[in-house]
Parts: C-alpha cells; sequence; structure tokens
C-alpha cells in the first residue's frame, strides 16, 4: 500500500501535498488525520480490497445490532489498521482486558487471509482502545526503563499478549543504557527490563 | 430478532470452504439458546481451529453480544 504523511497547517494543504507525491487524483486516494496538532496527515491510495473488506464489517456490526463507523488506514506497506467506532457494544466487544477484542482479531484475521491471501496484515480496534493501550504500555515501559537506570535495578513489566510483546520491543530496544530480556514461556512469558551497568 | 444466529452463519460461511453445506439450527430455551452448526466433514478441522482455538472465538464473541441482549448461548458443532 502506497501512503504519504504530510504535515500542514490546514488538512486541505495537507492533502494536496501528498496527491502531488503519490502523483494521484483526490478520487484516487483517501485520507485520515492522525494529529490535530500539527495536522498530519495519511493519505493513502486506494486498493481493490478496501470496498470488500468495508462491505463485510458492515454486514457484520449490522448483525452485531450496533452502527459501526469504520474506518481504514495503512499501518505500514503490509498492515492494515481497522478502527470501528460503535456505541453501546463497543464495551461487550473489548472485553475485559482486551480479550474479546483479542478473539475479534483472530477471527476477522482468519477470514480476511481466507478472502484476500496472506499478503495483507490487519489490525482490528473498537473505538482506538488498541491505540490507546499500545500508548499506555509504550509510556509506561519507557518510564520503567528510566528507573531502572537511575536505580540500577532490573525491573519485570506486567504480562503482555504477543503484539503488544513487539511494540514494546521495538520501542524499548531503540533506547540506550538499558536492554530487554525475556523470562518465561508462552502466556507466562515477562519483559525485563536490564540496566546496562558496569 | 435474529441476528445472533445470522451472525454466527455469517462466521462460519467465512471459514468453512463448502458455505453451501452450513445449517445452522437453533433451539431457544427460556435463559440459554443452543446453536447446533453443521458444516461439511471436510470443514470440520477449520472450523474448530488447532487445539479449538476457532471454535473458542467463535463462542466468546456470541457469548459476549448474547450476553448483553440477555441471553445465554451455546454453540455445539457437529459432523
Amino acid at each position: 500500500m502506497e501512503f504519504v504523511d504530510e504535515e500542514a497547517t490546514t488538512v486541505e494543504k495537507a492533502v494536496k501535498n501528498a496527491l502531488a507525491k503519490l502523483n494521484a487524483n483526490i478520487g484516487d486516494v483517501r485520507y485520515v488525520v492522525l494529529k490535530r496538532e500539527p495536522i498530519i496527515v495519511r493519505v493513502y491510495k486506494k486498493f481493490k480490497e478496501l470496498e470488500d473488506i468495508e462491505e463485510f464489517l458492515n454486514e457484520f456490526f449490522q448483525k452485531i445490532g450496533t452502527d459501526g463507523k469504520i474506518t481504514i488506514y495503512p499501518e505500514s506497506k503490509s498492515t492494515l489498521y481497522i478502527n470501528i467506532k460503535t456505541k453501546g457494544m463497543d464495551k461487550v466487544l473489548i472485553g475485559k482486558n482486551g480479550k474479546t477484542l483479542e478473539e475479534l482479531n483472530y477471527l476477522l484475521k482468519l477470514i480476511f487471509k481466507r478472502k484476500f491471501g496472506a499478503k495483507l496484515r490487519f489490525i482490528f480496534d473498537i473505538n482506538g482502545y488498541k491505540k490507546k493501550r499500545e500508548e499506555y504500555l509504550v509510556n509506561k515501559a519507557i518510564a520503567t526503563a528510566k528507573l531502572a537506570i537511575e536505580n540500577k535495578l532490573e525491573y519485570t513489566l506486567d504480562p503482555l499478549n504477543n503484539y503488544e510483546r513487539r511494540i514494546v520491543i521495538s520501542k524499548l530496544s531503540k533506547m540506550e543504557g538499558i536492554r530487554i530480556e525475556r523470562v518465561g514461556r508462552g502466556k507466562n512469558m515477562r519483559l525485563v527490563v536490564v540496566p546496562n551497568v558496569k | 430478532m435474529n441476528s445472533t444466529r445470522d451472525l454466527l452463519e455469517q462466521l462460519v460461511k467465512s471459514i468453512v470452504d463448502k458455505p453451501e453445506n452450513v445449517e445452522i439450527k437453533e433451539i431457544p430455551g427460556e435463559k440459554v439458546v443452543i446453536y447446533e452448526v453443521k458444516v461439511d466433514r471436510e470443514d470440520l478441522g477449520k472450523i474448530i481451529g488447532k487445539q479449538g482455538r476457532t471454535a473458542k472465538a467463535i463462542r466468546t464473541i456470541l457469548a459476549a453480544i448474547s450476553l448483553k441482549r440477555g441471553k445465554k448461548v451455546v454453540v455445539e458443532i457437529i459432523e
């Protein structure tokens, strides 16, 4: 998936700049406002699976009995982030600690893999829950890493699922002064922040 | 309102190779509704998944949605 991120004073300007870079017309693209201050817009070219994805999800949420507003945008070249904004059923679909959302992800990924092949990857979200949790986990991990450096002590992070662990590792691996170690296996795996002290 | 059944049907038919052989029987009860899902013999593994992973996901999602509607559901997969 081709996309560009543009920063500008208005959304319109950002989209216009992006169109030039993508060499596309407004009818060929979609965009999503990633940030309001400053304005950052992600503009991507429409792709053939888009309508099928929306059709399936619209039907799905209609049957659940809630009107979901679907937002789709590429997270990377091969991964699509799909958020469904919904009222009434959101708590039910997210579940305790996001457990139901994980099951929903598993099923929809399975279905979409059958429909579109393994080339595309998906992240399904409800009301931005995953994004918010991701942000929280990363901030908490960074704070823990700072504490580890300051106190020259090891700290064990709370249990994370595979997806969350990947994100936390990718962020923390860029930090200097600490390294990440894994303890335990499978569901019991925990990350330990270890300071690099001599 | 029969959308739990429709939802189950959409999910199951999207997972199997032979959606035309999918049959869903609804057995209503006072508090619990049982859904008997019949799929093609060759699709049985697909609908159950490795170590029951797929069946578990279907059950979890249906249970969550139905509970909100004040019903308990049981999903049984039969040959």
